[in-house]
């Protein structure tokens, strides 16, 4: 089969490697359908997430079809439309019956620190192939996958993998009340989908920070959002606390994670000296926005082992911080609700399609948010 | 400053006001209130453990107490990055020297990667060379 691979920063290849096949009794085999490529890839494109080994597949968003059965799976068959979670989860340890599906301790042997095994996401999450692939393994296939219904296309569900829960995560985890006014740091896919939840949830005011033009533009035409581009102003915590009457928000939520922008001194840190896990300027901000006992809710993506944070400030204003890996599979019969009923158009921040041929290419316009790019999908065996 | 306010005219697909805006209004209705609930099995949680042997070298973090039922035969460790892997799961992930060394068993196995290949191509065109030369000499 063809898979995109690993070759080191910056450096990645369509290659040829062998047929996933069953090697487990409650794995099925999956021909991907549809891929997409998130914004936590580019921190393994760019060499951030220790322990990612050259040849590895990558692809952690994915829909497929069931070709390949193990003889204790009991809920899927072969020709099985399915949505699979980025996390891979057992449905039986202590963390899973507790709902806590990100966290699951029988599927990644390589840490007890990071998060349960995870589709094409290094060896530090357990060094499972990813689905930017013809073919992709998928562990305990009674827990994880959804089966489509017959009446949705792939492309309208593809998103309840990861982005869509963990920005309704996001949301969720800031305890929006009604009326309140929530910051979202980050208008890529997890960003929009954040602000999108918030209105869901009640919120009064909705207003998307971020550096790109076109995403700020798109974010307030997808969701109707106030904006802020923070490099055209002088000091961002200074004219959020502007816009949110001096106090700050009630919810800030930070869904950018470790590449953010915004501090030259951090990024040479964080990103050049690599003497932090990557940049935390937008949970900084996040910290320093929010009003006194406000909640912040963390979904970007930190790596180990530590990050420059200013964690005093949070404790001196009583601030709740909440966060986690998003525990997808508790989400998606909500969401599938959403979209069926026209609530939440996931497809629409679709901006570009490339044939799995072509990923290469498709990370290098992502990573660059060239062309008005949101969200790159690959099409394992069709043509964009 | 360059901050903007939804005006008349934007296209959401969000209704203006009703239920489509406040449908989880409710903070005891959301899907994943509270993050932690009553310990309750997977519906359709596998009903026996069948642990998973690899075929390969799995490295396993220092402290884990049991094997993963699942694991990844892929990529296992191999070569000089691979023996500094071994290493670095000789020591605990809550030291930092743990993931300083995966660091930089990746940089390696790039480097290593990317140098066999052009070696493969050096040697190619020399062989290339040495048949071209071959032929003219005849």
């Amino acid at each position: 089969m063809r898979a995109l691979a690993y070759f080191g920063p910056g450096n990645v290849r369509v290659v040829k490697k062998p047929d996933p096949a069953i090697e487990h009794p409650q794995d099925v085999v999956l021909r991907v359908t549809r891929a997409a490529i998130c914004g936590s890839d580019l921190h393994l494109l760019h060499g951030l997430v220790p322990d990612t080994r050259v040849g590895c597949t990558l692809g952690h968003e994915f829909t497929g079809v069931v070709e390949e059965v193990g003889r204790e799976v009991k809920t899927l068959k072969r020709g099985d439309r399915v949505v699979v979670p980025f996390n891979i989860s057992c449905g039986r340890c202590f963390f899973c019956e507790r709902g806590l599906f990100g966290n699951c301790e029988n599927t990644n042997p390589s840490s007890n620190d990071i998060a349960s095994g995870v589709y094409g996401y290094s060896h530090s999450t357990g060094g499972f192939e990813g689905g930017q692939a013809e073919y992709v393994r998928v562990p305990f296939a009674d827990v994880g996958p959804t089966r489509i219904p017959e009446d949705m296309e792939d492309e309208e569900v593809l998103f309840l993998s990861d982005i869509l829960p963990t920005g309704y995560q996001a949301a969720e985890m800031g305890e929006i009340k009604k009326g309140e006014t929530v910051i979202v740091f980050g208008s890529g896919p997890v960003g929009l989908f954040a602000q999108l939840s918030a209105w869901l949830m009640g919120a009064g005011r909705v207003i998307a920070v971020d550096r790109v033009p076109e995403r700020l533009h798109f974010a307030r035409q997808y969701n109707g959002v106030e904006i802020l581009n923070f490099e055209e102003v002088d000091d961002p915590v200074m004219a959020l606390r502007e816009m949110t009457g001096g106090r700050g928000a009630d919810v800030c939520i930070d869904a950018v994670g470790m590449e953010a922008e915004g501090s030259s001194l951090e990024r040479a840190l964080g990103i050049k000296a690599k003497l932090e896990a990557g940049v935390a300027t937008a949970l900084t901000w996040c910290i320093q926005t929010a009003r006194k006992g406000g909640n912040v809710s963390i979904v970007g993506v930190y790596g180990p082992p530590w990050n420059l944070v200013p964690i005093g400030t949070a404790m001196n204003k009583g601030l709740t911080l909440r966060m986690n890996q998003c525990n997808v599979k508790r989400y998606v019969p909500h969401l599938l609700k959403h979209i069926r009923e026209k609530r939440i158009d996931p497809r629409r921040i679709i901006t570009h399609r490339f044939p799995l041929a072509r990923a290469p290419e498709a990370y290098q316009l992502f990573e660059k948010r060239a062309q008005g790019c949101i969200k790159c999908v690959l099409l394992p065996r069709g043509e964009a | 400053m360059s901050t903007e306010r939804p005006g008349d005219g934007l296209h959401t697909h969000l209704p203006a006001k009703g239920p489509g805006r406040v449908d989880d209004v409710d903070l005891t209705a959301r899907p994943g209130v509270p993050m932690e609930h009553s310990p309750e099995p997977f519906p359709t949680a596998p009903e026996r453990v069948v642990v998973q042997q690899p075929r390969v070298e799995v490295l396993q973090i220092p402290g884990r107490k049991k094997p993963a039922w699942v694991v990844s035969n892929a990529q296992p460790p191999r070569g000089l990055a691979g023996r500094l892997r071994r290493q670095a799961f000789r020591i605990p992930e809550h030291h930092p020297q743990h993931w300083m060394l995966l660091l930089a068993a990746d940089r390696l196995e790039a480097r290593l990667t990317r140098a066999r290949r052009w070696i493969g191509f050096a040697a190619g065109a020399l062989a290339l060379w040495a048949v071209l030369r071959a032929i003219e000499d005849r």
